[in-house]
């Protein structure tokens, strides 16, 4: 296993690059970074249209986050790339933006209910309050609702860049030459060597996702914890020695 | 400055307000009392509108109260609200709770609004609090960044709903005190509270309600020596006691 990490190493951490098109982990990496960056304006988005007032946007809405939700993240990826996007733009795209598109989509809706449920568990006076003001609800969402709700939620959208990474190794399945097909590579090439390239391939994953994982968790247990006070209540020195006087 | 005019509001079968008529006027302070579930925070919060009215009519300040959305934001500017549980904004600063609304809503720059801002918080006794975060106060400061901001937007109406009653006993004055204080200085105030001896000192009159109607209204001496209803009698014996 370790010859083939030092014989393959830079296939597969760039691919074919600079020869080819990037590849390997660094392409993952990419997809999975612009992933999430579009992926969290869309869930925002998403998540204004969950918690509409006008029930006509806000059903439309869950049922579009429900249907995302329902069918497995695979049939998302082969409808959009074989049908779906060649419907709409005229002729066929590559992989790279099939898997960014479905990607972007898929998590948008997973994030959009993270991010509705840290609006629903505000007290319920924290909107009033910014109605009762005059503010409408979209300002009332913008500096009272939002800001406290993403706070809450920002542990759960860095899970969810892990699932992000591991999901986009589907891309492999469209010729997407991203860290899942260079071992898939590997593995043709090499022949008989099953084992530890695909061993490689999880150790590969792990160590991309498992600081993440660390750093939810981290991130998590710091947002749990209350504000810290600025200051710590001062001790009552004067009674202290008030008491004491009485005592002697 | 608000009248009712035979409100009412139903909340499925129950008959929260009923035929509510009411007048106050400019300058004056009512308090309502009255047993829970008895429709007074409801009767406060159709004011803002808060909750809607099924019939009937209210005007505040001339105006009918507006339905659609926008006009309803417009109008709720005009109007403070203090709730029981403070509802400061707990990702903001006391300063920045007082000037959002100046800000956003008004358009003023932050050194105008920040200098106006001190100056609310100064009047409720809080300067020195300014840079502070709500859950580095006590709950009778909170209250007092509340009535600041509220104040932030100059209304000529400010509602308070039970403004004292998520406070610890030791805090209750320090809140009644800047409430007075709004008093003297001439705002119109329509207050839910418990507080018998702020509203026997402080209140041009006194309204009782029991099951979504009006009982009694009338001024304080008379609405504690003269009560006219027997659910008040009992009310007002209890409230002793308690």
């Amino acid at each position: 296993m370790l010859e083939i990490a030092r014989e393959y190493w830079l296939q597969i951490l760039i691919g074919n690059f600079p020869h080819g098109p990037l590849g390997g982990v660094a392409l993952t990496l990419v997809i999975a970074v612009a992933g999430l960056l579009l992926a969290f304006p869309t869930g925002l988005v998403l998540a204004l249209g969950l918690t509409s007032p006008w029930r006509s946007v806000s059903r439309v809405t869950t049922g579009f986050v429900f249907y995302m939700r329902s069918v497995p993240l695979l049939m998302h990826l082969l409808w959009i790339h074989y049908l779906v996007l060649p419907l709409l733009v005229g002729h066929g795209l590559s992989g790279l933006t099939s898997v960014l598109v479905t990607l972007i989509i898929f998590n948008g809706a997973y994030l959009s209910q993270s991010i509705r449920a840290g609006m629903l568990a505000l007290p319920k006076g924290q909107y009033e309050a910014a109605r009762a003001m005059g503010f409408g609800h979209l300002v009332s969402i913008r500096h009272v609702v939002g800001p406290q709700a993403l706070r809450n939620v920002t542990p759960s959208i860095v899970g969810q860049l892990v699932i992000l990474i591991k999901e986009t190794s589907l891309g492999s399945l469209i010729g997407l030459a991203e860290t899942t097909q260079q071992f898939l590579d590997l593995n043709d090439r090499l022949g008989n060597k099953s084992l530890e390239v695909f061993t490689l391939l999880a150790l590969t994953f792990f160590v991309m996702c498992y600081p993440l994982t660390l750093a939810g968790r981290w991130l998590e247990r710091r947002y749990a914890r209350p504000h810290k006070p600025a200051a710590a209540p001062a001790p009552k020195p004067a009674l202290m020695t008030v008491l004491q006087k009485e005592k002697a | 400055m608000i009248t009712f005019e035979r409100v009412n509001k139903h909340y499925g079968a129950l008959h929260v307000l009923q035929d509510i008529n009411l007048t106050v006027n400019r300058g004056e302070v009512v308090v309502i009392c009255g047993p829970s579930g008895s429709g007074k925070s409801t009767l406060l919060r159709t004011i803002n509108r808060l909750e809607k009215i099924d019939d009937g009519a209210i005007h505040v300040g001339g105006q009918k109260i507006p339905t659609r959305e926008r006009e309803v934001n417009r109008f709720r500017q005009g109007i403070g609200f203090v709730f029981q549980n403070f509802n400061l904004f707990p990702h903001l600063t006391a300063l920045e709770n007082v000037t959002l609304a100046m800000r956003q809503l008004l358009g003023i720059s932050r050194d105008d609004a920040d200098a106006a801002g001190v100056r609310l918080l100064a009047r409720v006794g809080l300067q020195e609090k300014a840079h502070s975060r709500p859950d580095q106060l006590s709950g009778g400061q909170q209250q007092r960044v509340a009535i600041a901001r509220a104040l932030g937007m100059k209304p000529p109406l400010i509602l308070f709903d039970e403004p004292t009653s998520a406070l610890d006993p030791e805090m209750v004055g320090e809140v009644l005190a800047v409430m007075r204080e709004l008093a003297q200085d001439g705002m119109t105030m329509v207050c839910v509270t418990h507080e018998m001896g702020f509203a026997r000192e402080v209140a041009d009159r006194v309204i009782f309600m029991a099951d979504g109607a009006i009982l009694e209204d009338a001024p304080p001496e008379q609405f504690f020596t003269q009560p006219n209803c027997a659910r008040l009698k009992s009310f007002l014996s209890d409230v002793r006691h308690a």
